[in-house]
């Protein structure tokens, strides 16, 4: 509840900073992880994209998985937890938001409390000297550092081996009872403001959560050859990832897979309507306005934004951003982005 | 909206919501599994899962 915010924030913040991680509830949560990580083996249409991000950058740090493996889950000890708060926890790295009722004042004040109350513990004085023996490192304080900040036709700046990713085609037997595919390419970065909201609009066109994308549209809606269909773009600080993923029946495979290539090709060759462009940015606008309904989205949308980019975006900012794209841009964002030889495809089958 | 930086260095952002009779709050740190370097592959969601 409102009355609770200066509880809820301080616990956060003491969360971040004075985590001990006793060894018994370590044990427990090992458990835990590699149950998840097991759970995730079973589920073909989540292991399939972790699959794919991992082959698609591989030899990068993105190519790591986020649960781990087993092996290396049971080789994590709570030194090595202590490590990664010591190194990363700290105010530089950090981006506290709130949402509520009370005045902005108000907000601003309790901000400025907590902030002073926890700097001790956030310079990583006391526990670098106390808990974590390994060298010292400043975390970046903007997390795009190798993106171009031209509109190049490459995706980011050469010196980021994830921005071209490696291209495979690869069908592995895995004796379900569906198929899964992903096909995807690398995408524009966090840093390339104009590619990366046309970017986020090509993606909504294709395969976005609404009902009428193309992809669900014809996929699911007019042949029931799919239960969904999705086209998502992750951005990261120096590359991002677009991915097209279905599952369907062995039978369908390859009309999926050329309704999903014909699509593609309509955008690459076919410039929007004005009337279809004004649509579809306005159907986003809605998406975004429906999104920031929710508070929890919004404090976390909001630290997203502080921490990539340094401000958050007002809606009227949005709305321009998106407006001041073209369909013609789209066109040849689009002709760029799923170049035939750009693409590459993972199928379970 | 207000969004800045604490004297001691904290990103905060603030938004107020009027009619909301809950307050939410996030903190958001810019670290994951990218980040793990030499830790062993997992280390960033298991400090997230604890």
């Amino acid at each position: 509840m409102k009355e609770d915010l200066h509880r809820a924030a301080d616990l956060l913040l003491e969360l971040a900073f004075e985590a001990t991680f006793p060894e018994k509830e370590i044990e427990m949560e090992r458990g835990v992880i590699i149950d998840e990580i097991k759970s995730y083996k079973d589920v073909p249409s989540d292991d399939i994209y972790d699959r794919f991000e991992s082959m698609l950058f591989e030899g990068h740090p993105l190519s790591r998985l986020i649960l781990g493996t087993v092996k290396s889950v049971k080789s994590i000890r709570r030194e090595h937890l202590m490590a990664f708060c010591a190194r990363w926890f700290r105010y530089e790295n950090m981006v506290l938001t709130l949402t509520g009722p009370q005045s902005e004042a108000q907000l601003k004040a309790l901000v400025c409390r907590l902030s002073k109350r926890w700097a001790g513990s956030a310079s990583g004085l006391s526990r670098a000297g106390k808990k974590f023996s390994g060298p010292e490192k400043r975390a970046p304080e903007i997390l795009f550092t190798c993106a171009s900040s031209t509109p190049s036709h490459g995706a980011s700046s050469p010196s980021c081996p994830a921005a071209t990713g490696h291209l495979f085609h690869q069908r592995l037997n895995k004796h379900n009872h569906q198929c899964n595919c992903v096909l995807g390419v690398t995408a524009p970065s966090l840093g390339e403001k104009e590619r990366r909201i046309g970017t986020i609009l090509l993606c909504n066109i294709l395969g976005g959560p609404a009902t009428n994308s193309r992809l669900n549209s014809i996929l699911r809606e007019k042949y029931g050859w799919v239960y969904s269909v999705e086209c998502s773009y992750t951005p990261y600080a120096d590359t991002g990832i677009v991915s097209v993923t279905f599952g369907c029946e062995h039978e369908h495979l390859d009309d999926c897979l050329r309704v999903v290539q014909r699509e593609i090709r309509r955008l690459r060759e076919e410039t929007l309507t004005p009337r279809a462009f004004t649509r579809s940015c306005r159907q986003l606008l809605a998406q975004l306005a429906v999104s920031a309904e929710s508070g929890e989205a919004q404090v976390l949308s909001m630290g997203k934004s502080m921490s990539a980019f340094g401000v958050v975006h007002t809606p009227e900012e949005d709305r321009q951003a998106i407006f001041s794209l073209s369909p013609e841009l789209l066109r040849d964002l689009a002709q760029e982005l799923f170049a035939d030889s750009r693409q590459s495809l993972l199928i379970y089958e | 909206m207000l969004w800045g930086v604490t004297d001691e260095g904290l990103r905060y952002a603030i938004r107020q919501r009027p009619a909301s009779g809950v307050a939410y709050c996030a903190l958001t740190i810019g670290g994951g599994t990218r980040a793990e370097e030499e830790l062993p592959e997992g280390t960033a969601h298991f400090v997230e899962q604890c």
